[in-house]
């Protein structure tokens, strides 16, 4: 029977009616089960005994912190103060439109880049691609030394075999081509001259992965000039842009941009309208109030059908033919046509397109539309730099040459051809068959992998440089840091193997002295003006810790330092940013493979020659039929062909100020008076729009 | 069986006591709370003396640590700022006068006295006795050793601090009478919080001042 006076525990019922439970066993109610077979430390034990250990351990650790040291300066450079970043003015070298910008410094490093506010292009922004090239120097596929036949090599010993190579080519009389991707640079284009000037065949070839070559030859057959407008989107009412991403790449985003979001203040009396036209999603499109969607080869249609209302609304002949229907809604179009009409005067019509063409068309719309002399200025176009008419056919041309053999060395810089052009396997091919092939190339790229000599460029963040902003500002590029690695300016590398070993710094000083412009004598110039030797001095970038190593080279290049830290150290170092291989994609970020395609015009639609060449053009006008814009009266050159391109005089001499000599005239020694190029923004009054 | 465990259990605990006090024996006089330093006093490359420099001589801080007021970092002075003076003081005045006996009673010119640590210095710059850099000398900076030394997740800033007049000494202690500086507070967060709920309730200085207590003004 069961004791019921005691309390009793069963774990079944015929446990319970067979009268066998067990007594309560005190402490027994969670028996050891020995997982070890009953013999020697369980787990548990051995967790709890481990523990214990484990933590003493770990309270042995329980000491001083590891020893800091803290190195500072052998001689304190009086800008620097540990702890403060200092501040470098500088003009952007990541693509061509060289946007002022302020490099923030710190510790020898160039660590930040923001956009230099008073630069009066850019106006204090800086684009994406800007923003990322300060990782550049710090990428670690960069070349750290120069290259002879793909094997690490001293510069003696490459510029040993370059020099003996050129002067062979010079005395046989032997061809050379430099290709480049747009130069702005005016010293640089100075020195290609120079450079190319000591051959007898030579010829600089230049071609821009996003090309303008469409537009500047549509001004060539509009205007009789060939260039590059300058587009004042703040100053249009209603903007249209057909495939032509000018917030995002399109010739100089970072103007357009301000311009743009200028001209769409919501507090201001007007509010711009603002319709895009493209095949893919851009940064514009997104940000336009109506975007509208059409394939790539369908633009030039839409173009036409716009063009037609807009002519047949101006009374202008425009002989379109009978184009194929309109691929968008015909309503959305001559809605935009009316809103274009209304406000003509104050439009601006983009196209990004690259076939000439349609750029015409472009330039048609806008001339009915009388947005030349309002949003559109060609007289003080946006590429005054000679080299920057970059022709897609030349690079063709050199191709050709190439392919045949008759070229005896090729020099290769900022651009990578075997990668960006359409027929770049074949040139692949062929450049291995070119008996010197020499790169500037900061790394092995498709095309620097079957150069001869590899003669790395300082990063631009490293050089001593200028740029042409696009519209006329001059702006100097100092190093913000000294060079990481054994690399060499392209500008010292030219005038090596021209004969005439100059320091960088003192190439850009001769560049502007002989066109009169004198270092200025304040402190603290930035851009417009050369710094003074004071601020040059002022400006070399300390040295610092890693940039120690390769200092046992003694080259006269180095920026002159004034402190003489031929090994000093900022105190509390840090890391740089080091990038550990994906900082800078190979390929570049601004490539864009659709516009890769159609860069030498592969996409020509077959309506389109056969419409554009029943177009009426040039339009043959007597100033009667030419449309009732306000401001034809103003237009300031005939539409069919213009050969007085020129600014007037008082705008080319100030008083008190000399006016820059015009690049042509000084670079090709041509009396040819273009001026139009030459005033430098400061002469200029200050364009606050 | 129960017994058995308890008694392994033990067992291994004791051995592991022993040998936890075996290893920690050695540094149970270094022993500190985790990021602890207080006390810490490293022997420097140059033996500088803050009680001759700030003690006697009486120098401002702020003569070498000139960063305080204007940035994060004191800074610890380049040995240019050392050859403001020492360009002409080359050794203590007691040598020099010990010098100055010798030769007169030798009755010789006394010779230039360069200290041990001076040495050092112009080692450092690669000058030698004469001040003349030396031809193949490599100039090569003073690794001093940091004494204070917050860890990475606390952000410091030396010039807010010593604007709002908060004394050099409440936080580093009498430098002026340590010949070689060691850290008398322990910089520890408790610390720094006490001392900003401290001045906010009375002031800094005769004024009022209103020290951050929210975790984002150090740690972000």
């Amino acid at each position: 029977m069961v004791d019921n006076t005691r309390k009793a525990y069963w774990k079944s019922l015929a446990q319970r009616d067979d009268g066998t439970i067990p007594l309560p066993v005190a402490g027994s109610e969670f028996q050891e089960v020995p997982e070890s077979g009953g013999r020697g430390l369980t787990r548990r034990d051995f967790l709890a005994a481990a523990g214990f250990t484990f933590g003493s351990v770990a309270l042995t650790g329980c000491n001083r912190a590891p020893v800091e040291r803290a190195i500072p300066y052998l001689i304190q450079p009086e800008a620097i103060i540990p702890g403060r970043a200092t501040y470098y003015a500088s003009t952007c070298g990541a693509c061509s439109a060289g946007c002022g910008m302020l490099v923030k410094n710190r510790d020898g490093r160039a660590i930040k880049l923001e956009g230099n506010p008073d630069h009066p292009d850019s106006r204090g922004g800086l684009c994406a691609v800007g923003q990322a090239s300060v990782l550049g120097p710090y990428d670690s596929k960069r070349l750290q030394a120069p290259l002879l036949k793909s094997a690490s090599a001293k510069w003696d010993a490459v510029d040993g075999e370059i020099v003996a190579r050129l002067e062979a080519i010079r005395r046989d009389g032997g061809t050379v081509r430099f290709l480049s991707g747009p130069v702005t640079s005016p010293t640089m284009s100075r020195m290609i001259d120079s450079f190319l000037g000591t051959f007898a065949d030579a010829r600089h070839v230049t071609y821009e992965t996003l090309s303008m070559s469409a537009i500047h030859r549509a001004h060539e057959r509009t205007h009789g000039a060939r260039v590059l407008p300058r587009y004042a989107f703040d100053k249009a009412e209603v903007i249209v842009g057909f495939d032509a991403d000018f917030l995002g790449t399109w010739v100089s985003p970072v103007s357009f941009a301000a311009g743009w979001s200028a001209g769409r203040n919501a507090d201001a009396p007007r509010f711009s309208y603002h319709v895009q036209f493209e095949g893919r999603m851009s940064v514009t499109g997104a940000k336009a109030d109506r975007r509208i969607r059409i394939a790539p080869g369908e633009l030039g249609l839409a173009m036409t059908h716009l063009a037609s209302m807009l002519a047949h609304r101006a009374g202008a002949p425009f002989d379109s033919g009978s184009p194929a229907a309109c691929p968008i809604d015909a309503h959305l179009l001559e809605e935009l046509a009316d809103r274009l009409w209304h406000a003509r005067g104050k439009c601006l019509v983009a196209c990004g397109s690259q076939d000439v063409d349609e750029q015409v068309l472009c330039n048609f719309i806008n001339h009915l539309l009388g947005s030349y002399g309002a949003t559109i200025d060609v007289q003080h176009p946006a590429s005054p730099v000679e080299n920057r008419y970059h022709n897609d056919d030349a690079v063709q041309d050199l191709l050709r040459e190439l392919a045949s053999g008759t070229v005896d060395a090729l020099f290769i810089h900022g651009v990578n051809p075997v990668y960006d052009l359409p027929n770049g396997a074949d040139l692949a091919q062929t450049l291995p068959k070119v008996e010197t092939v020499v790169s500037f190339s900061d790394r092995v790229d498709e095309t620097s992998r079957h150069a001869t000599y590899n003669c790395p460029d300082h990063h631009y963040l490293e050089s001593w440089g200028d740029a042409d902003a696009g519209d006329g500002t001059i702006a100097f590029r100092q190093p913000t840091m000294l060079p990481l690695f054994d690399t060499r300016s392209v500008l010292e590398s030219l005038s090596i193997w021209s004969g005439r070993k100059q320091a960088a710094q003192a190439i850009v000083r001769e560049t502007w002295a002989s066109r009169g412009l004198k270092p200025a004598a304040r402190r603290g110039a930035t851009h417009g003006t050369l710094p003074s030797t004071m601020v040059l001095q002022w400006c070399a970038p300390t040295r610092s810790a890693s940039a120690r190593s390769d200092r046992s080279r003694s080259s006269p290049f180095e920026p002159h330092s004034p402190c003489r830290m031929a090994s000093s150290r900022s105190y509390s170092i840090r890391k740089p940013p080091c990038s550990t291989g994906a900082a800078r994609p190979t390929r570049g970020c601004m490539r864009c493979p659709i516009q890769y395609r159609r860069l030498f015009g592969t996409i020509t639609p077959a309506f389109r020659s056969r419409r554009l060449r029943s177009l009426v053009w040039p339009p043959a006008t007597s100033s009667a039929s030419t449309p009732a814009t306000p401001r034809a009266s103003s237009y300031p050159f005939s539409f069919n062909r213009v050969s007085t391109i020129r600014s007037s005089p008082s705008r080319s001499v100030t008083a008190g100020r000399r006016a820059l000599a015009s690049p042509t005239s000084v670079l090709n020694g041509s009396s040819e008076d273009r001026s139009w190029a030459t005033t430098a923004w400061w002469e200029r009054t200050p364009h606050r729009y | 069986m129960a017994d058995k465990g308890i008694r392994n259990v033990t067992a291994v605990l004791l051995i592991g006591a022993v040998f936890s006090v075996a290893t920690l024996a050695a540094r149970l006089g270094a022993f500190h709370l985790p990021g602890n330093n207080q006390g810490y006093s490293p022997e420097q490359p140059i033996a500088f003396s803050h009680r001759l420099h700030a003690g006697e001589l009486l120098i401002d801080c702020r003569y070498c640590h000139y960063g305080a007021e204007t940035s994060r970092h004191a800074g610890i002075p380049a040995s240019s700022v050392c050859m403001n003076c020492h360009t002409f003081v080359t050794d203590t005045l007691g040598s020099l006068r010990a010098e100055d006996e010798r030769a007169k009673e030798e009755e010789r010119k006394p010779n230039r006295m360069v200290s041990s640590e001076l040495q050092k210095l112009y080692g450092a710059l690669a000058l030698d006795d004469e001040m003349k850099p030396t031809p193949d000398g490599v100039p090569a900076p003073i690794e001093w050793i940091q004494v204070h030394n917050l860890p990475d997740f606390v952000y410091f800033n030396h010039s807010a601090h010593v604007t709002a007049n908060v004394a050099c000494e409440r936080c580093h202690g009498a430098v002026e009478t340590m010949e070689r500086v060691s850290q008398v507070e322990d910089l520890s967060m408790g610390w720094c919080v006490n001392c900003h709920r401290d001045v906010n309730r009375v002031g800094l200085a005769g004024r009022s001042v209103n020290a951050s207590l929210d975790c984002g003004a150090c740690h972000y």
